[in-house]
């Protein structure tokens, strides 16, 4: 089931195009990522789905739930923004207001979108297992907790909140390796366990990799190559997707030494 | 010759270097932490910056901390930092050729020009009357570095010098820094918490595990057969292309323990002796490590 269906998407800042994205689909259970360096107008596409480009012209149609984003009105936007589809950046922390602690967050968001009492405790302890979370985080402030911690609360809101399909924008960018690890795990197991799908902007093509299901890249706001990851990354067709994948350090690999 | 010795370095009630020893010799040594190990706090005591509580930070037969106005400036000469972030170590409101006169006056140099060290850094002379803002994220690193290098320092500290930059962007730094780092014959300390970063660029690696070196020795060695479980965490947490999904790294919230291993809470091989005795650096063939079962974890990859 096709969740975000975007066609002939042009956002464009007077003669300058920001990205031009001839066919871009989301479907349930799914990782679709967008590579590309700063400026290739990843993140652009991404905020374009929300509706939440402004001071550009955008042609095209951007389709979520089945409501086309641009000409819908603000009620219908807001029962798909920041509920069914919720943004995750690359830092929460900055994004959650200091003086709440989590819990005292997630009740007033769930309250918000008309959710309280019984049903409210339930899809919070529901949510805060879901992304492997102690209970008892509730109760901290957000300066209280780690970026890794922090990152995984801002899916649980999500979940919370009935989101089916989680845009992020580098989620784990600032993050350790070990930490990120985490987050990429719990973020498998919401898709294969509730379906959820994502769509993923970021610049670590090694993540990327080994996350997504299928990928665009993109340069200077272009469409430079697309199509299942595990093809894209073993056979690279544009000489930029090379370039990029050249570009990543790795590391040396294990000697088969048996002593 | 920079060289720490039993380094104990704190803010507040708890030291969060605890007793590290190091040595900046000759070529590249890399120095992995993730966030919270203490590795920037160590970096700005071998720059001077930080007291020690206890331990020395010495400079040849020098101890930093002791030297004379005199001393210490041409100190700070000889070990440059080039820190994350380029847009935050340059004057925004000065253009960057001024920024690196400035450097060049400092130390009372006259040469190498602007010019020179901004074509040393594979930068057009002309970028001179831009101002930071004026130039990408790369440009900026790569002003930074030109600045280091007017005093021709023996040293640099390099913190996460290509974390805030794109990958092909970062290639291109790596690659700088290789070239002008062999070609001036200057030692340097790289600390990242990317270990692929510190694989291409430095022959020896030490593993910062809660303000605690836990393991040391050739890189290319630790990165193919940790003796260390969390130098084995660290690595499989790596994600590369065409690789498997890393697995989940349990427990990384779980604090240092206090008594014991640091690291048992999250250790996959933690057993009694763990939990009773924290170990003490050893040397195991090619390298230090503060493991009690690093044989086995050696023997079992």
């Amino acid at each position: 089931m096709t969740l975000i269906s975007v066609r002939d998407l042009r956002v464009r800042i007077g003669e300058r195009v920001i990205a031009d994205v001839p066919e871009l689909d989301v479907a349930r259970g799914e990782c679709v990522a967008v590579v590309g360096e700063s400026g290739s107008g990843k993140s652009t596409t991404l905020l374009s789905i929300l509706g939440l480009v402004e001071g550009a012209q955008i042609s095209g149609s951007i389709e979520a739930f089945g409501v086309d984003v641009r000409t819908a009105s603000r009620s219908r936007l807001r029962e798909i923004r920041g509920a069914k589809i919720a943004l995750v950046m690359q830092s929460p922390q900055a994004a959650l207001n200091p003086t709440l602690r989590l819990g005292t967050l997630l009740r007033r968001a769930l309250k918000r979108h008309g959710v309280a009492g019984a049903e409210a405790e339930r899809r919070t302890a529901q949510a805060v297992a879901d992304v492997m979370l102690e209970p008892a985080i509730l109760r901290r402030y957000p300066h209280e907790v780690s970026g890794g911690q922090a990152q995984r609360f801002a899916l649980a809101l999500a979940l919370a909140l009935g989101a089916e399909v989680i845009l992020a924008d580098e989620p784990t960018s600032a993050l350790d390796v070990t930490v990120q690890a985490e987050v990429v795990a719990v973020l498998r197991r919401l898709r294969a366990e509730r379906g959820l799908a994502v769509l993923l902007v970021s610049h670590d093509l090694a993540l990327v990799s080994i996350v997504a299901d299928r990928v665009l890249v993109m340069r200077e706001g272009r469409v430079v190559e697309s199509g299942p990851a595990a093809e894209v990354f073993a056979r690279p067709r544009d000489p930029y997707t090379r370039e990029l994948i050249a570009a990543v350090p790795v590391l040396p690999e294990a000697d088969r030494v048996h002593d | 010759m920079l060289t720490a010795e039993n380094l104990v370095l704190g803010y507040g009630a708890q030291p969060v270097v605890h007793g590290v020893d190091l040595s900046l010799g000759s070529g590249g040594a890399g120095l992995i932490g993730e966030s919270g190990s203490g590795k920037t706090t160590l970096a700005r005591a071998l720059l001077g910056l930080i007291k020690p509580r206890s331990g020395r930070v010495l400079y040849g037969s020098r101890e930093v901390i002791a030297m004379g106005r005199a001393e210490r400036a041409a100190f700070r000469g000889a070990v440059q930092p080039v820190f994350q972030d380029g847009s935050e170590a340059l004057n925004p409101r000065m253009r960057v050729g001024a920024s690196i006169t400035e450097a060049l006056r400092t130390h009372r140099r006259h040469e190498p020009g602007v010019a020179e060290l901004l074509r040393a850094v594979g930068l057009d002379p002309a970028l001179a009357d831009r101002r930071p803002h004026q130039l990408s994220g790369g440009q900026r690193q790569r002003v930074v570095i030109a600045r280091a290098l007017a005093v021709q320092p023996k040293t640099l500290i390099l913190d996460e010098p290509t974390s805030a930059l794109d990958v092909t962007v970062q290639a291109k730094v790596l690659d700088l820094l290789e070239r002008l780092t062999a070609e001036r014959d200057l030692n340097y300390l790289l600390i990242t918490h990317n270990l692929a970063v510190v694989s291409r660029l430095c022959s020896t690696s030490h593993v910062l595990f809660a303000g605690r070196v836990v393991e040391s020795g050739p890189t290319r060695a630790l990165l193919t057969r940790p003796a260390h479980p969390y130098t084995a965490m660290l690595r499989d947490a790596v994600p590369r292309i065409g690789g498997p999904p890393p697995g989940t790294a349990d427990r990384t919230e779980a604090a240092p323990a206090g008594t014991g291993c640091p690291f048992r809470l999250r250790c996959p091989l933690a057993d009694d002796r763990c939990a009773a005795q924290r170990p003490e650096p050893r040397v195991l063939g090619d390298r230090t490590v503060a493991c009690h079962r690093a044989e086995e974890a050696l023997t079992a990859r």
